[in-house]
Order: C-alpha cells, then sequence, then structure tokens
C-alpha cells in the first residue's frame, strides 16, 4: 500500500519568528498566575487563623481516626497516619479505574466493531447497546448492578462443598491457588469461616457494581469513536486492500488500526479521563475510594480547604498523566503506519 | 502636593478610627452581637440542619422542617422575633456542617453534631447546648440468633462514613473482634444495604436505629437493637468563635425551655404561670427581673419560647414519640437523666 503524501502535523510545523517577548510574555503570564495562587493561598490562611480554625498539612502524619480495610493497603486506626489512608484510599481509585478503563476498551472496540460489521444483527444489536447504555445516567447504572448483586443470596445459601465461585451478596469469591494454613501451595476455594468467607480471590459488591455499571456505561462511548475513527478513513483503503487480496483480519490490524488510532486518540483520552473521574461515583454506594476516604478525613479533622486541596490535585494530577501518557502514546503510533 | 494629600488622608483615618474607637465604647455596655444584628436585618435566622435526618430535622408532607433540631432553632427565632416560623433551614452534609459555620452561612448549627474537644479548640466553633444525649448501637436481624458483639469474629458491619466508622474501630479493637467495615455515605443506602443483608450488623446511632425501626412498621420486630451500646454522642448546637452574645443567646435558649420543664410550665398552662408568685418563674417568664434584656432579647423572650415551642419535654415528646425511642439520658435530672437548667439568676 502506498501511502497518502501527508502534510506534516500542523505543530510539526516551522513557527512563524519567535521574538524574546513571546517568551518574556510567557515567563510573565506564569508568574501572575503563581501570585494569584499564593495570594489566594495567603488569604485564605489569614482568614481561617482569624476564625480560630487551625490550618496547615500537619494533620497528615497524625494517627487517622478512622480505618480503611478494602484497600491493597490495610491502614488501621490510630496506629497509621491520615496520609497512609489518603495512599490506601489512592490505589483503590487507581485499581478501580484501571480495570474500569480496560474493560471498557475491550468491550467498546467490539461494539464499535460489531456496527461496522457486514452482518445486519449484529449491527442492530450493537446500536442498541450504545443507545441504551449511554442514555442512561451513569449513576443508575452503578444503583442497577449493585441493587442486582445485593439480591444474589447469602454466603451460607450460596455455597456449596468443593465449589469453585461463590457468588453471594458480601462479595464474588474465586477459587485461586496460594498458600493455605499449612504453608502449601494449593487451590484455595471459597469457604465460609463464621461470618466470615475466605477465598483465593475476592470482589466486594460495592467494586463489582462500580467496575460492571461504569465499564458498560463507558463501553457505549469508546464504541462510538472507535466507529467514528475507523470511518474517517478514505474508503481506498478498504478497496485497496480487498485488491490486493488481504484478509479482513490483516486489513483491520495492519491497514485500518493504526490510521484509525490516531483519530480516536483525542476523544479517547477525554473518555479514559472520564472514567477515572467517574470512579468518585464511589461515594454513592459505600467503596473506599480516594474521594470517600476524603470525605471521612474532613469528617474526622476538619480541615476542609486542605483536604479538598488535596483530592484536588489528586484528580487533577492523575487525570494530567492519563492525557499526558495518550499523547505521548498518539506520535509514536505515526511511525506504525506503512 | 503629594505628602498634603496623604497627611490629609491620615488625618480622616485617624477620625474615622476615632469614632469607630466611640462607637465600640459606647456599644459594649448595649450588648449587642454583630450575628443578632445580623439577624434582625435579615428578619430571619438561618440554622444549619442535616435534613434528612427522622427525628432531628425531616421536612413532613407539607415541606415544614420537623424534630428536635429543627425545633431547637425554631426555639431561638422564637426568642429573638417572638415568631417561630422565622427561620430559614439550609441542609448540611454531615462534611459540610462546620464550613458553613466557620463560612458564616448559617447562624448556628443544629445538625447531629457531637460536641468534642478538638472541634471547638481546632475548627473555631463553639458548642452552646447538648440538645440531644445520643449513643452507638448494634441492630442485628432477629433470626442471626446475635445476642452479644463479643462473637462477631469476622463479621460485615454496615454504617455511615465518618465518626461511626472511627467509633467502630474504638469498639472492636477494645473488644479485640475483627470485623469488615462496610461505610456509606447516606443513610438511605446503609438502610437498604443492611435491610438486603449485606452486613450482619448495623452501627449507627441509637436514636437513628430506633427511628429506622419505626419505619419498617411490622417488619420491624424482625430486627433487635443489642443492649449493648458504645461512646457519648452528646449533639449540640453550634455558633462560631468570637461571638460570645450570640452564644449567650443559644445557651439559655436551650436552658430555659429545660427549666421550664423542671418548674412544670408547658406550651399550655404558660399563661396561668403568668400569675405564678415563685421568684423563679417570675424571672423565667421576664416579669420580673432582666434576663431577656441582658442579652439584648424582649423581657418576655422565654414565655414565648415557651407558649410557641413548648418546654424541652415537649419538644422531645414531638420529635420521638412515634419512634419508640426511650427518653433515657434525655430526661431531667431528677428523673435519673443527664438534663440540668443552670440557674436564671
Amino acid at each position: 500500500v502506498t501511502p497518502e503524501r501527508r502534510e506534516p502535523p500542523v505543530a510539526r510545523q516551522p513557527r512563524a519568528r519567535e521574538g524574546w517577548w513571546t517568551y518574556a510574555g510567557q515567563a510573565l503570564a506564569f508568574a501572575a498566575l503563581g501570585g494569584l495562587l499564593f495570594l489566594m493561598f495567603h488569604v485564605t490562611s489569614a482568614n481561617l487563623q482569624s476564625r480560630g480554625v487551625h490550618s496547615g498539612f500537619a494533620f497528615l502524619w497524625e494517627p487517622a481516626k478512622t480505618p480503611v480495610s478494602d484497600a491493597p493497603i490495610a491502614v488501621q486506626a490510630g496506629v497509621d497516619s491520615y496520609a497512609k489512608a489518603f495512599v490506601a484510599g489512592a490505589l483503590n481509585s487507581l485499581k478501580l479505574a484501571a480495570a474500569t478503563l480496560f474493560a471498557a476498551t475491550c468491550v467498546g472496540l467490539g461494539v464499535g466493531l460489531g456496527r461496522l460489521s457486514p452482518n445486519a444483527l449484529a449491527r442492530a444489536l450493537c446500536a442498541g447497546y450504545v443507545e441504551v447504555m449511554r442514555n442512561v445516567p451513569v449513576l443508575l447504572h452503578v444503583f442497577f448492578w449493585y441493587g442486582l448483586i445485593l439480591a444474589l443470596p447469602t454466603a451460607a445459601e450460596a455455597t456449596a462443598p468443593g465449589t469453585l465461585v461463590l457468588a453471594s451478596n458480601r462479595g464474588i469469591y474465586l477459587a485461586w491457588p496460594g498458600l493455605d494454613a499449612s504453608g502449601h501451595w494449593s487451590l484455595l476455594r471459597p469457604a465460609i469461616d463464621g461470618f466470615d468467607v475466605t477465598a483465593g480471590l475476592s470482589v466486594s459488591p460495592e467494586f463489582a457494581a462500580l467496575f460492571v455499571g461504569v465499564s458498560l456505561y463507558s463501553a457505549a462511548f469508546v464504541a462510538e469513536i472507535v466507529r467514528a475513527a475507523i470511518g474517517s478513513l478514505p474508503r481506498g483503503q478498504w478497496e485497496a486492500t480487498s485488491a490486493l487480496g488481504l484478509s479482513r483480519s490483516t486489513t483491520l490490524w495492519r491497514v485500518v488500526f493504526p490510521q484509525a488510532l490516531r483519530v480516536a486518540a483525542p476523544p479517547l483520552t477525554s473518555e479514559y479521563v472520564g472514567i477515572f473521574k467517574n470512579s468518585t461515583l464511589a461515594v454513592a454506594i459505600g467503596y473506599q475510594d480516594f474521594m470517600a476516604i476524603s470525605t471521612t478525613m474532613l469528617t474526622d479533622t476538619g480541615q476542609a480547604v486542605e483536604v479538598m486541596a488535596i483530592v484536588m490535585s489528586f484528580y487533577a494530577t492523575v487525570s494530567l498523566l492519563v492525557s499526558g501518557a495518550m499523547h505521548a502514546f498518539g506520535p509514536r503510533q505515526t511511525r506504525w503506519t506503512l | 502636593m503629594r505628602p498634603t494629600l496623604a497627611l490629609a488622608r491620615l488625618i480622616t483615618l485617624t477620625a474615622a478610627l476615632n469614632a469607630l474607637g466611640a462607637l465600640a465604647q459606647t456599644a459594649a455596655p448595649a450588648a449587642t452581637s454583630p450575628t443578632l444584628a445580623a439577624v434582625r436585618a435579615r428578619g430571619a435566622l438561618v440554622c444549619g440542619v442535616i435534613g434528612s435526618s427522622a427525628n432531628f430535622s425531616l421536612p413532613d408532607s407539607q415541606g415544614v422542617m420537623r424534630g428536635i433540631d429543627a425545633d431547637s432553632c425554631r426555639a431561638i427565632a422564637t426568642a429573638i422575633f417572638g415568631d417561630p416560623t422565622k427561620v430559614k433551614y439550609v441542609s448540611l452534609t454531615p462534611a459540610q456542617r462546620l464550613v458553613a459555620l466557620q463560612a458564616g452561612e448559617v447562624d448556628v448549627v443544629y445538625a447531629n453534631l457531637t460536641w468534642t474537644m478538638s472541634r471547638e479548640t481546632k475548627s473555631g466553633v463553639q458548642f452552646a447546648a447538648v440538645n440531644f444525649y445520643d449513643a452507638w448501637g448494634f441492630l442485628v436481624p432477629k433470626a442471626s440468633g446475635i445476642t452479644t458483639t463479643a462473637k462477631l469474629n469476622g463479621a460485615s458491619v454496615c454504617m455511615i462514613a465518618g465518626a461511626a466508622e472511627a467509633n467502630a474501630a474504638e469498639y472492636f479493637g477494645k473488644i479485640k473482634v475483627r470485623y469488615k467495615a462496610v461505610p456509606f455515605a447516606e443513610g438511605e443506602q446503609l438502610r437498604k444495604a443492611f435491610l438486603a443483608k449485606r452486613c450482619d450488623i448495623m452501627f449507627h446511632d441509637v436514636s437513628a436505629i430506633a427511628s429506622f425501626k419505626a419505619t419498617l412498621g411490622a417488619q420491624g420486630g424482625d430486627y433487635v437493637l443489642l443492649s449493648e451500646t458504645y461512646g457519648r454522642e452528646p449533639l449540640a448546637g453550634a455558633v462560631r468563635k468570637g461571638d460570645d452574645r450570640w452564644f449567650d443567646i443559644v445557651r439559655y435558649t436551650w436552658n430555659a425551655m429545660v427549666a421550664a420543664e423542671e418548674l412544670g410550665i408547658t406550651s399550655k398552662n404558660v399563661k396561668i404561670f403568668a400569675t405564678s408568685n415563685d421568684p423563679a418563674v417570675k424571672r423565667l417568664l421576664g416579669i420580673d427581673g432582666d434576663l431577656g434584656p441582658s442579652m439584648g432579647l424582649e423581657k418576655d423572650w422565654a414565655a414565648n419560647v415557651i407558649g410557641q415551642i413548648g418546654n424541652y419535654g415537649e419538644m422531645w415528646e414531638r420529635a420521638f414519640a412515634t419512634s419508640g425511642m426511650p427518653r433515657g439520658a434525655n430526661r431531667l435530672a431528677a428523673d435519673g437523666g443527664l438534663l440540668y437548667a443552670f440557674p436564671m439568676q
């Protein structure tokens, strides 16, 4: 395939002459912004001081009053610091966002391709999926799945000896290889232990509801991005590959995707940032994400300005990292084109 | 030219400062409070409540805020204006309560807010009066056969995020029971999840558990409140620090209602008491003395509160009678409770 001759991307075109004033202007704008932020910080802390409100970030190193149990790192009340509790919340948010992002991309890709399928039934089903999913508020998706999981039987009713999967309203438990009580490797099957259930792998109802709800909702948007990106390619690309006798999968993977990805990257970036921010819906059903833990810390410490500043910088930083990663990925993509 | 101008400015400024100083000096004995002045100018008290907490602050079918917190605010408005309708309620989430008060968005907060030391020493607020003594309780399904918290190892515990999480950690840490916390942001999700058996136990305020059981109707009998309780939750009205006179008004409005119950004065018989010869009654109702004017209020401030809102007991009954909640610690000290009016002298 001979690629069409392309103009260099706009950003790569040599700029018009840049004088020193361009840089001076930018430096000045940057300084003004910094000054404004400093002034806001200064006025706020002075006002808080005058109202007898404690301010500052020293509380971060004090022991937290509230434990965090459902997190990759456990936070003990009265032992671990507030800072560690924030880290636990951040890890929970990132875990949820990463799983959701991956699932939404896979489902979205499938549905998007389905809408371009030569099969009329597949096209109709995928179009129906997109319309149903994206026209219902995401919070309702989450509540729907949470209600469904809570309607599952209790662990005692759901279990059977030697089961590999235990789906109960306490969570979904899977058998998984691990070290058992005697220190030997074995398949850890779900088993009831008093009020608790032990298993190799477990997913809490809250995590499951958020994961499924947000993934299926976001997949509809990803599907539309995929469809639009593939649709943006000139027809000639398809005709040329079929003239050369390339198979459909070769056409997709070697010709269509590399070009479509360049179109899809910017809207996909927005969608990924949106998925990450939608993880804050966790508050509604009690999953211990960063937002939920921050709200608890705010109630515990009463330091609203500091906690909200931490929350804002966390979400801004991760969102910027997501867009940065997508941006870095974009240009490299051009090298894959033939 | 310039120095002259600066000098002129300085003179004006000094004059202004002198005038201000003189004003402050004459104002001090008149017992004014900036918050009271603002409330009067606005024509209404702005009161922060939860707004979705049954028995404390929840709108009825007519949209009128009902409950002990709502009535505590109404009492302050009555003390100031003689009119219980001059209150504007602002619904606040637990995380917003202190912030709204610090920022001056509300004049007083009665929002299921627990009186703790660090809230007073670190958050710039001050607690004026405890309008409800609460504690933490444990609700379990009767079918579970649980009778004590001691044998709950591994149990899932549903609760509201925030203070409940910290108290559950303290309690279960003390009795060395391993548990799984399932915290929710608000009550509706908590109740739904508990009814769906997401948890073995609900850890919540005893008052909230009582009203939850009441809302279940006949089904309420399927759940048992364990006899164990934990912690101290004195729910109190809070004001901003720095306006002592306003603090007085909030504190003594509550005090007057408790004093009225101790003296047997109710909204129904307050008119009869107007002819009483008891000096304590005469001072409270403003027939003798200057208790009202000493705070910048009318002489009959307390008589208005008792006549229109009632005494503390009437307020309590109105809020909790239907919930099946025993009055417990919220009885008068004479009856074995914790309520005790400071001398109104």
